[in-house]
């Protein structure tokens, strides 16, 4: 049994439905039964899509077509909305005047509230005549001013929503004062959008002064504007964009009377970056905070950029880069995370400048994290890489506030041991996969040794996870409040490796090289791994009396260990052996020494 | 029946909705009130007590989850600051639709006729449109579910008289 769905739904509805239908569609449903022979004429919309079926045409058959709906009409029934669409380019509507004319010498006696169309070249005087019209969507050959619209005269009382699309906002008839109001004469508008749209180059100011105006949105404007000057005590929603070319200055925004706002969204275009436009940009932003939210985002054609900042309403500053091309991007998520991915020098070089020019924004930021993973693409390394670290790091410096800092990131970021990091009141840092190295290299008898993270003396937490030591003998970490110490060693090297990885030099000498020294007199928690196969090493925790856990593991994959070394030169921590095998225990000996010995390569086995 | 459930409510308040078929629906307040029927009868009876069941004579309980899901939704997406983005609005409306069958859409859109909420039943009959749109008399026929009791001597009169609109349109 089928419902009759038919007998469910009522007229009211299916009008509805056919008013959503482009009209010749609408018409079509007379044939569907006796019921719904007149349906079709209680439409509400004449939505006109000038599809194929009206392309190659004469203006005569469209006049024709539009005259035999309008009559068809059923009397009582009024005509609220008229929607022009054309799908074709070369279709010769506004060639027909008197298409129009008909149209809204019927409308008049309608009360038309929306007129939508995609293109218009002109309308009729009696379309100016339309009091009751509410929304008004305006697609415009872009050659066509806008002159009747501005004009003094036109008070479409009703008018709430006004949108043009390409049109030449612009008013021949009358002088250009600098105090002109646009669209003042639409008192009622609540919602205004302007898309690509030009204003007349006579105009130095923008004005807006609508009193009940809650959306505003205004795209790609192509104006000779100093500034925007908007007064609109209701606004609630405003979107601008516009672009500039290096060698005009940003317009000024003055919402200074827009007290209510909500949502800003302001997006810039410059085709060449300037430092000045960021910090244009920067004061217009804070000029707008009281906003609940603030999207700004800036465009640069040279180098390519985006760069987008939101003030969410609960005060957090989001920093966004973008790379669209590549998809790559910059983030200081709520400012505490700042990731950055694929830099070449000159990208560098804006995220600097933006660090330099966020500091208004940021404000004292507590915590940094820097995640340079997705510097890995395809596998490899972006070749830039390593300058990165030495270039971003040192930059960070001016943050004296920061106390965490996380950095992530391939092999290549160094910092030199002559560095000095100068985070007066850091307590954490991570940093996984950075390496340390001398920049001695040449220099033979010099003894490598390195102070590090030495001017950090409020280090309270330290995580240094494979981490690679280059160029090094002994590695010093000097800090008065660690508490809690995790230091993973992938890679060390230091000079004289070479030799006595081929001399096979037993000496005193070559098994003291690779020293950490580790002096932390409040240091509780200790871990360290061990992830290469080093000869020889030493491991000294020297005044680190109330330690309370140590885990010391040695993590070389076996595989490694066979290929590089015959059986004789199996070594094991002799530590191990002497703490129950289990790595964990609690000591007070100020000094462990790590040595490596033949004997226990059971022990390996385990790991 | 009703009173069993709203004792507990101290923090947000619940209304029960009782669905043609008799089954129950516990719903927030704010999302009741979207449907105008709901809110006229608290409205119109200020006596009413907020745990009194209302009766939704026209609304099936197969569609009531859907419905309420699209008010909760539709709600949340008028008060974010910012905006959403029109893309997710699009992706829920698009979900929403999905699977729907034109018999429940034509279902729906009694039940949003019905509880009065413009939001929904402009959604609602704008993707009934939508697929009507471009569509052969007889797919129409079969959409709407309407028998048609035309002979074929009238139906080509009916054609003859509105031939300007037909004139060069695919019938497809």
């Amino acid at each position: 049994m089928t419902i009759d769905r038919l007998s469910n739904l009522p007229d009211a509805i299916i009008h509805e439905i056919l008013s959503l239908l482009p009209i010749r569609e609408a018409v079509k449903t007379c044939v569907l039964s006796k019921t719904w022979k007149y349906h079709w004429t209680h439409t509400h919309t004449l939505n006109l899509h000038l599809d194929k079926n009206f392309a190659y045409r004469n203006p005569e058959y469209l006049e024709n077509f539009v005259l035999h709906v309008l009559r068809r009409r059923h009397p009582l029934c009024n005509l609220n909305r008229i929607l022009l669409r054309y799908d074709h380019d070369y279709f010769i509507w506004n060639e027909s005047k008197q298409l129009m004319n008909n149209l809204f010498d019927y409308a008049l006696s309608q009360e038309l509230q929306e007129f939508e169309a995609d293109y218009v070249c002109d309308l009729p005087s009696s379309f100016f005549k339309c009091q009751t019209l509410k929304t008004l969507k305006l697609g415009l050959k872009y050659s066509f001013g806008m002159h009747t619209l501005l004009s003094k005269t036109i008070e479409f009382a009703s008018l709430k929503t006004l949108k043009l699309d390409h049109a030449n906002i612009s008013d021949k008839n009358i002088h250009i004062s600098s105090d002109q109001s646009l669209f003042s004469n639409f008192l009622n508008l609540e919602n205004l959008e302007l898309h690509d749209c030009c204003l007349d180059w006579r105009f130095k100011t923008f004005i807006i002064n609508l009193p009940r105006l809650v959306n505003l949105i205004v795209s790609c404007f192509r104006c000779n504007v100093d500034i925007f000057e908007i007064s609109t005590p209701r606004l609630k929603s405003f979107e601008f964009s516009d672009r500039y070319n290096s060698s005009r200055p940003p317009a000024v925004l003055n919402m200074d009377n827009c007290p209510i706002l909500e949502h800003v969204k302001l997006v810039t275009c410059f085709n060449k970056w300037k430092e000045e436009h960021l910090s244009h940009r920067m004061s217009t932003a804070k000029r707008l905070s009281h906003a609940k939210s603030l999207t700004m985002s800036l465009e640069f054609a040279e180098p390519w950029a985006i760069i987008t900042f939101t003030n969410a309403f609960d005060g957090e500053i989001k920093l966004e880069e973008q790379h669209k091309k590549q998809n790559y991007m910059l983030m200081i998520r709520q400012l505490k995370l700042l990731d950055i991915n694929l830099l070449n020098e000159s990208k560098v070089k804006n995220i600097l400048e933006i660090i330099d020019n966020s500091e208004d924004i940021i404000d004292k930021p507590e915590e940094i994290e820097f995640d340079f993973e997705r510097f890995i693409t395809h596998g490899e390394y972006h070749p830039n890489i390593g300058f990165v670290y030495d270039i971003v790091l040192p930059k960070l410096l001016k943050y004296e506030t920061l106390k965490a800092l996380t950095m992530k990131g391939p092999y290549s970021f160094r910092i030199l041991s002559s560095l000095s990091l100068g985070f007066k009141s850091l307590t954490t840092l991570k940093l996984s996969r950075a390496s340390i190295e001398s920049r001695n290299r040449k220099k033979k008898n010099i003894l490598r040794s390195c102070d590090l993270f030495f001017d950090c003396f409020n280090l309270e937490r330290l995580e240094l996870s494979e981490f690679r030591i280059e160029n090094l003998e002994t590695l010093n970490i000097k800090a008065p409040r660690l508490l809690h110490l995790t230091i993973s060693i992938y890679h060390w090297t230091c000079w004289g490796d070479y030799e006595h990885y081929h001399h096979q030099r037993d000496d005193q000498g070559a098994n003291d090289r690779k020293i950490v020294i580790i002096s932390a007199p409040r240091l509780k928690f200790f871990e360290f791994e061990l992830s290469i196969s080093v000869d020889t090493m030493q491991l000294r925790l020297e005044n680190c009396s109330v330690l309370e856990e140590v885990n010391i593991r040695y993590a070389l994959p076996l595989v490694v260990w066979r290929e590089r070394y015959n059986w004789n030169q199996r070594y094991i921590l002799d530590m191990m052996f002497t703490n129950d095998q289990s790595g964990s225990f609690n000591q007070h000996a100020p000094l462990l020494a790590l040595k490596f010995s033949k004997v226990i390569m059971y022990a390996i086995i385990r790991f | 029946m009703a009173s069993s459930s709203s004792s507990s409510s101290t923090q947000v308040k619940k209304i029960t909705l009782k669905a043609a078929d008799g089954k129950h629906f516990e719903v927030e307040e704010p999302v009741a009130m979207e449907m105008e029927t709901v809110k006229s009868f608290f409205v119109g009876n200020e006596d009413a007590m907020k745990d009194m069941v209302v009766p939704l004579l026209n609304v099936s309980s197969e569609h009531m989850p859907a419905i309420l899901d699209f008010y909760r939704n539709h709600s949340e997406f008028r008060k974010r600051t910012p905006p959403p983005p029109a893309e997710e609005v699009k992706a829920f409306n698009e979900a929403f639709l999905e699977n729907k069958s034109d018999e429940q859409l034509m279902e729906m859109i009694m039940a949003a006729n019905f509880l009065n909420t413009k939001e929904l039943l402009n959604f609602l009959t704008e993707a009934a449109a939508n697929r009507i749109k471009n569509k052969s008399v007889e797919y129409v026929r079969a959409f709407f579910g309407i028998e048609n009791d035309f002979t074929p001597e009238e139906e080509a009169r009916i054609r003859a008289e509105n031939e300007w609109a037909f004139d060069g349109l695919d019938e497809d």
